[in-house]
């Protein structure tokens, strides 16, 4: 191969010095320089972000082919030596089919890190053999032009690597049409989409720059053809930072100082002055500072979100796992009070025999103890119905027999049946009722009244001096049902779990220790089947408590006398008048 | 109609229990002083004296001591302590004394004390009962209709249960069979002529209710009585249950004795009769 022996070429240098006064060398640095560091930077930053990684691989390969090409073309026109143009000039042609198979192999496994299978590999390099290995050879540069200071090629060579590209950009262009048909979810869709703009932009600017070039002379194409690369990694940046492609986490922050601080980069290389190389300097440096606190502050508020985000997501599985544990706990209480009951009945079939004589006769002192026994007996019978009652509220099994009902006569009812307790413990109990009558109410009159004798228990119970008033009202559409007592009253930590399972406040504890501290519970979910509403109120410890319980007129959830539970268990009561 | 004699001095507290008493069909006396209980005893009989300790003129344990030492009163008086102490001291004290039973007050509301006083009734009949069989066990056999006792089949899967209910069945003269399980029990039920049968509902096999829907198809068991006992069924089923003409009484287990199902046996076999 004949490489012209003529080192260093007059014409060249001239050639050059008529680039340089026409602007065109500044150009062929423009071009080249940013795009080549720039395409390096992107490849090598993903690469060493994730080297496991097929598609981070395909980028490196692609920047690298794409880089060397850059490089060689850049020598090209720098250059005078005719023997550093010709061997730059003969690898051209395998660099641009390099760049092709790379962006191909790209394309073909992202973003999945699928790779393609050896065979398609094999397939697809097997027409790059004689590119290689003709390229040092005269079927790919005849000669050189020292005319023009330029190799002359052998259009045969260039016509078979450029159809070449072409078949190789249509299979990309194929592959991501059907890789975004099949794509599962719109993140990937939307990724495939993204790259496979940024390279078809990029291949479709740097193939038709070339072909121009090549086929027509005009090499001023083949710089613009270089900023294909520029959009290509600006979509990269945009897949990497919106993303996290390439399994990189980058912060569009972090992307556009990186970015910035490139292009004010680039002025280091028209910087004609000393004072615009200060002025270069100092901006580079300005951006620097002003970039790492940006970033700084955005990966602090990233942090912080990530770190939210994860919280809320604990929280919210926490919360998940909560439910189910209540659920699970509901049905053991189901399943255990059932296997309770068991033993409870022998226990109380067997002592009432016993009591009885059927085993002979019992001294008053056996009978005694077994009389205390069959009590205790029938309370711990009493406890396990009103956990199996809460189970089966918790699973909307409660049953309500709505049927016409005076208020009245149940208030009149539990005044009779607590007036005694009420006097064994000195305290007062007032019954009043509106002057003009309620009308009749579609409730189920044993659940309200279990409500209402409850409350009216507890009142009784925690209050040691005073009494207890037992309101019936009229409040326009609904029956209002006040328990107002003098009593321990209630701490305000205290109000808003009144009406949970299983709750009794401290204070209460020492009064009385019977009671599971279900009733207040049940009598909630009770009254909100009715359509209606209990809450509490009190001015605060020592200050008495008022228990209200509003009952509708019209029972909204009553449609023919008995209907099933309506809400279980509403989230926490309404608190507007605590 | 049982008759009591009520003691307590508060006119208040008196009228209530009154009132309620009398609503579950007693007969009540209300007294106000320990002498009075002590007049009122020596002329008239009372199923069941409730004795409150604090009262004027006596003391309640004063009034015990004098009614079961002086033979003017008859031995058998039952008297049931009602009062507001309760220490361990105070009920051995009054059980020394000779009585028959202890309500707290405290402990009970007033329908609770209802239902103990009707308890301690039903027992002290059950315990006159069951004396008097161990007095004379074999010639009530025999004087009964010996051929003719009534037989009734216990389905259920609880031995314990079967157990505890068939021996009151069988000390009140009945003849008791039992089965384990539903697929059985039907078999038993429709071949074994019984006069009533009594069926569990969850058990292995064949469930209570289904048992008895399918006795209820044959020939044999479309009037026998039975009685369906669970510890599953929720109240509000009770009622289908009776009222598909499945059931004649339904029965929470926890909630009934092997006496109390006895009565309801007896009733159910005098209604048949």
């Amino acid at each position: 191969m004949d490489y012209n022996l003529i080192s260093t070429l007059e014409t060249c240098a001239s050639y050059i010095q008529s680039g340089k006064e026409a602007g065109i060398i500044d150009l062929v640095l423009y071009s080249h320089i940013p795009t080549l560091i720039a395409a390096l930077l992107a490849g090598f930053y993903i690469f060493l972000k994730n080297p496991k990684s097929t598609a981070s691989q395909a980028l490196l390969m692609l920047s690298f082919s794409f880089s060397l090409w850059t490089f060689f073309d850049f020598l090209i026109w720098t250059s005078t030596d005719s023997r550093i143009i010709m061997s730059s000039w003969s690898v051209l042609g395998f660099l641009n089919t390099a760049i092709l198979l790379s962006a191909l192999y790209l394309v073909a496994v992202f973003p999945k890190n699928k790779d393609i299978p050896l065979k398609f590999k094999a397939l697809l390099l097997l027409p790059i053999v004689p590119i290689i290995a003709f390229a040092p050879t005269s079927l790919n540069l005849i000669g050189f032009d020292v005319m023009n200071c330029e190799a002359t090629e052998n259009s045969l060579y260039v016509n078979y690597y450029y159809l070449f590209s072409l078949v190789l950009f249509f299979i990309i262009l194929g592959i991501v049409i059907a890789k975004y048909k099949r794509a599962t979810n719109s993140s990937e869709k939307k990724q495939i989409t993204l790259l496979g703009i940024g390279v078809t932009l990029f291949l479709l600017s740097f193939l038709l720059s070339g072909f121009l070039s090549s086929y027509f002379d005009f090499y001023l194409f083949e710089f613009y053809g270089l900023f294909g690369m520029t959009a290509f990694l600006v979509f990269l940046g945009y897949l990497v930072v919106r993303f996290k492609a390439f399994e990189v986490k980058l912060l569009g922050a972090q992307a556009l100082v990186l970015a910035l601080l490139l292009l004010i980069g680039v002025q280091f290389f028209y910087a004609k002055t000393t004072t615009d190389f200060i002025l270069d300097a100092f901006t580079t440096l300005l951006v620097l500072v002003a970039g790492y606190f940006l970033i700084r502050s955005v990966a602090m508020e990233v942090k912080r979100k990530e770190e939210l985000q994860k919280l809320s997501d604990n929280l919210a599985h926490a919360n998940e796992r909560l439910k189910e544990l209540d659920t699970a706990k509901s049905e053991f209480i189901s399943i255990a009070s059932h296997q309770l009951r068991t033993p409870l009945t022998a226990i109380k079939g067997y002592l009432s025999l016993i009591l009885e004589g059927s085993y002979g006769p019992v001294t008053p002192a056996i009978q005694d103890v077994l009389d205390k026994l069959y009590i205790v007996n029938n309370r711990l019978t009493q406890l396990v119905e009103d956990l199996l009652n809460v189970s089966r509220i918790e699973a909307g099994r409660i049953q309500y027999n709505f049927q016409p009902t005076h208020l009245e006569a149940l208030a009149a009812e539990l005044t009779d049946m607590f007036a005694l307790n009420a006097k064994d413990k000195n305290l007062y109990l007032k019954m009043s009722l509106p002057k003009k009558t309620l009308p009749e109410m579609m409730v189920d009159p044993n659940k309200i009244k279990e409500v209402m004798q409850n409350i009216i228990d507890n009142a009784l119970k925690y209050t040691p001096e005073g009494g207890v008033d037992l309101i019936v009202e009229n409040g326009g559409d609904r029956a209002r049902i006040i328990i107002k007592d003098t009593g321990i009253g209630i701490k305000p930590e205290d109000k808003e779990h009144l009406f949970q399972k299983f709750l009794r406040s401290k204070e209460t504890t020492k009064m009385v220790v019977s009671g599971a501290g279900l009733g207040l519970y049940v009598g909630k979910s009770f009254v909100e089947a009715h359509g209606g509403k209990v809450w509490a109120e009190s001015e605060g410890p020592g200050k008495g408590s008022r228990f209200i319980i509003e009952l509708p007129f019209v029972n909204p959830k009553v449609k023919q006398g008995v209907s099933d539970q309506v809400s279980a268990l509403a989230p926490q009561e309404d608190k507007k008048n605590s | 109609m049982p008759k009591i004699l009520f003691v307590e001095d508060d006119p208040f507290i008196a009228e209530i229990y009154k009132k309620k008493f009398e609503s579950s069909q007693f007969d009540v006396i209300n007294v106000t002083s320990g002498r009075a209980v002590l007049r009122e005893l020596k002329e008239n009989t009372f199923d069941l004296v409730l004795l409150d300790l604090v009262i004027p003129e006596m003391s309640g344990m004063e009034v015990l001591e004098e009614l079961r030492k002086n033979d003017e009163y008859p031995k058998d008086i039952k008297i049931i302590v009602f009062s507001n102490l309760s220490s361990t001291e105070d009920r051995e004290q009054c059980l020394k004394l000779g009585a028959n039973g202890f309500i707290s007050k405290t402990e009970f509301s007033p329908s609770e004390v209802v239902d103990e006083v009707n308890r301690f009734l039903r027992q002290f009949g059950e315990q006159e009962k069951n004396l008097a069989r161990a007095g004379a066990p074999v010639a009530e056999a025999i004087e009964g209709q010996p051929s003719g006792k009534k037989r009734i089949l216990i389905i259920e899967d609880e031995a314990v249960f079967v157990e505890m209910f068939s021996r009151r069945l069988r000390d009140e003269g009945y003849e008791v069979t039992s089965k384990p399980e539903g697929i059985s029990g039907l078999q038993e039920a429709m071949d074994g002529n019984y006069d009533l049968i009594i069926s569990d509902i969850m058990m292995p096999g064949m469930q209570g209710h289904e048992v008895i829907a399918k006795l209820r198809e044959s020939e044999q068991g479309k009037n026998v009585p039975v009685i369906i006992l669970s510890a599953s069924v929720e109240e509000d089923h009770f009622q289908e249950l009776t009222d598909a003409g499945i059931a004649n009484k339904v029965f929470m287990k926890t909630q009934i004795t092997p006496s109390e199902l006895t009565y309801h046996v007896n009733d159910l076999l005098k209604a048949k009769a």
